[in-house]
């Protein structure tokens, strides 16, 4: 088997304070292999968006970052800058929430688009021109040549984060990082979007990590994935079994506390508390003020993370279902 | 007996530089006592003017809104908001961060009563214990709650005039997941509580399903489709209901891979279709849907579609 093209080793990210550090980031282990897209799963506050500014050596100062992340064989976590510099859009790329902050306003989008590919992969004018129409058509953008004329603001959310993924493909990055790209767009302009992604991950085998909030954009784009609650993962396994049997209390809740299309006029299973504060988690499991199996111990110690062997790994000390047979050494289902 | 609201060919135009936008384009529906409607669209389908021009913040150039049968025109904007109100749908810009809670859920007493000293934090006191939230946050500013508590701020002050009717634009959106449902079960136990009827705007189909009695479905400014919300999303008629239910992501394992996006976006409100608004993204469409936009037909128990090819 080879390498994985991503592997996260305890990776910690504080932003110090003049009177306390935010703990943005609190161990994260993950890893995501070549070919696959994962889905990476959090609230606001959660540590997502962080984890994968850390993949591109991105996270903003006073950020400190500790661990290791390995990008193709390659460290990024005290890497140059410069370096870094070399490897965002080549080793990894990026797309954003809201595409219209992606982009200068005063210049077209062409030639944003061929600035960037020309600059990437070292190519003359001419031929990033032609890989940027490339690109566009395989956005399903339907006239490439007008799309590249336009200005940001000439065109449709939905026509500019084609445009974005556009970018980031056509550089041919081993790695591409979605963060919330579908989440400022309309539902069925979503729907395109999702479905774009999930055909160029199958046609040319990109590897994908997609971080987001809703559970049902992770449900139909990704093959795993991770859920993210106060710096830490929570829960890590296929899309199937982790939305068929959770074990962490939180996932299994979310679920529940989510309205679902199909379930009808249904009460809601309430959370209750709110998202902690990480300037000051709460000690042992962050969700313990918040959980219902919760005993003492949750107060007292972080859960270590149980892995079965099919790779699926939940941190809680009371885990629900089937991975609780698994943890009890009982036979996996 | 007459319905708690009645808006009947509801139309606004906003004159820009480049042209004129008909955002509202003749909305007609009746919102029952204690029951909840769901006014459901895209961006730029019109769902927000409509709320805007129920509560006077703009106004309408045509029809008539009808409250307990009596003409809203009629009504001073001051009588008028005390039967309605709304919760908008960002708790961080909707309460004013200068102002304690204890100002921000009285200011509506102050303005429309006159209510002070005593009678006033005894009003104050009751609508924040209504939405869950004790005594001891009265002193405390917006900035040092949760966006899930802010949001029951915005709720109490919205409730402070006891309206009959409250119009919720998009009132979860801004939350995060895990305090979605807590809020939404609150709004359900008012409701049950005061009696109170809601018009839920949202472009989430499934909290919709979860919360709302009926729904309007809204493309460019018209209503497309309405019904019960069960019948409407079980089989819809119009193909835009339909792609909007095909355009939920499901976490449903077996419903993977059926995402089936419609093609196209919306069309440019400065120069709409002449037809259905719908049709050029319309795999139903023929010629006919072209020449002018079809009206709203009733078919069945509480259900219209605008649609000349529908579906079922």
């Amino acid at each position: 088997m080879t390498d994985p093209l991503l592997t996260i080793r305890n990776l910690v990210i504080d932003f110090p304070g003049l009177e306390r550090t935010v703990q943005a980031v609190r161990g994260v282990d993950l890893v995501v292999e070549r070919g696959e897209v994962m889905g990476l799963v959090g609230e606001s506050g959660s540590g997502k968006s962080m984890t994968a500014l850390a993949c591109l050596g991105l996270v903003p100062p006073p950020g400190r970052v500790t661990g290791s992340i390995r990008l193709a064989g390659e460290e990024i976590v005290g890497a140059p800058e410069a370096e870094n510099e070399r490897r965002r859009g080549k080793m990894a790329a990026m797309i954003f929430q809201n595409p219209g902050k992606a982009l200068n306003p005063f210049f077209t989008i062409g030639r944003q688009l061929i600035d960037a590919i020309a600059n990437v992969r070292r190519m003359d004018r001419a031929a990033a021109e032609r890989a940027a129409r490339e690109a566009l058509s395989a956005v399903r953008i339907a006239d490439p040549d007008m799309a590249l004329q336009k200005y940001p603001h000439q065109v449709s959310g939905g026509q500019l984060q084609r445009a974005m993924i556009a970018m980031a493909l056509a550089c041919e990055p081993k790695l591409l990082i979605a963060d919330e790209p579908t989440t400022a767009l309309d539902v069925t302009i979503q729907a395109q979007v999702i479905v774009l992604l999930r055909d160029l991950a199958r046609e040319r085998g990109l590897t994908v990590l997609f971080i987001t909030h809703d559970l049902g954009v992770i449900g139909s784009l990704c093959d795993r994935l991770a859920v993210m609650y106060a710096g830490r993962i929570v829960e890590q396994g296929t899309t199937d079994a982790l939305f068929g049997h959770p074990s962490h209390p939180y996932t299994a809740n979310l679920l529940k506390a989510v309205p679902m299309l199909g379930r009808g006029r249904v009460a809601l299973t309430q959370i209750p508390g709110t998202v902690p504060n990480m300037s000051n988690p709460p000690p042992g499991c962050a969700f313990h003020p918040r959980c219902p199996s919760a005993t003492t111990v949750c107060s007292q110690s972080a859960p270590p993370t149980v892995i079965d062997p099919s790779g699926y790994a939940v941190a809680c000390h009371h885990p629900i279902g089937i991975l609780a047979v698994r943890h009890s050494g009982g036979p996996a289902a | 007996m007459t319905a708690l609201l009645t808006v009947e060919d509801l139309t606004k135009r906003f004159r820009t530089r480049h042209g004129t936008v008909k955002a509202v384009d003749g909305v007609s529906f009746e919102v029952e006592r204690g029951e909840t409607v769901a006014l459901v669209g895209e961006s730029g389908c019109g769902k927000t003017t409509v709320a805007l021009s129920l509560l006077r913040l703009i106004d309408a150039d045509g029809g008539r809104v009808l409250f307990e049968g009596a003409d809203l025109a009629s009504a001073g904007a001051q009588a008028w908001r005390q039967r309605l109100s709304i919760v908008f749908q960002n708790p961080y810009s909707s309460l004013d961060p200068r102002m304690r809670i204890r100002e921000i859920v009285g200011e509506p007493l102050v303005t429309a009563y006159g209510l002070s000293g005593k009678a006033l934090s005894e009003r104050v006191v009751r609508h924040m214990s209504e939405v869950g939230l004790g005594p001891e946050h009265l002193k405390r500013f917006p900035h040092e709650f949760s966006g899930g508590q802010r949001q029951r701020i915005a709720i109490a002050r919205a409730i402070a005039l006891e309206p009959k009717l409250l119009i919720l634009d998009e009132p979860t959106a801004a939350l995060d997941v895990s305090v979605q449902a807590q809020v939404l079960n609150l709004l359900q136990d008012l409701q049950k509580r005061l009696g109170l009827s809601y018009l839920f705007i949202s472009h989430n189909l499934a909290t919709v399903e979860s919360v709302a009695d009926k729904v309007l479905i809204m493309y460019l400014g018209r209503v497309v489709e309405r019904g019960p919300v069960a019948d409407v999303f079980a089989s819809p008629r119009h193909p835009y209901t339909q792609a909007l239910l095909d355009s939920v992501p499901s976490i449903d394992p077996s419903h993977r891979g059926r995402l089936r996006p419609v093609m196209g976006e919306l069309p440019s409100t400065l120069n709409p279709p002449a037809g259905c608004a719908f049709a050029p993204r319309c795999a139903r469409s023929g010629g006919e849907c072209r020449f002018s936009p079809p009206p709203l037909t009733a078919d069945g128990v509480d259900r219209a579609h605008a649609c000349l090819h529908p579906l079922g």
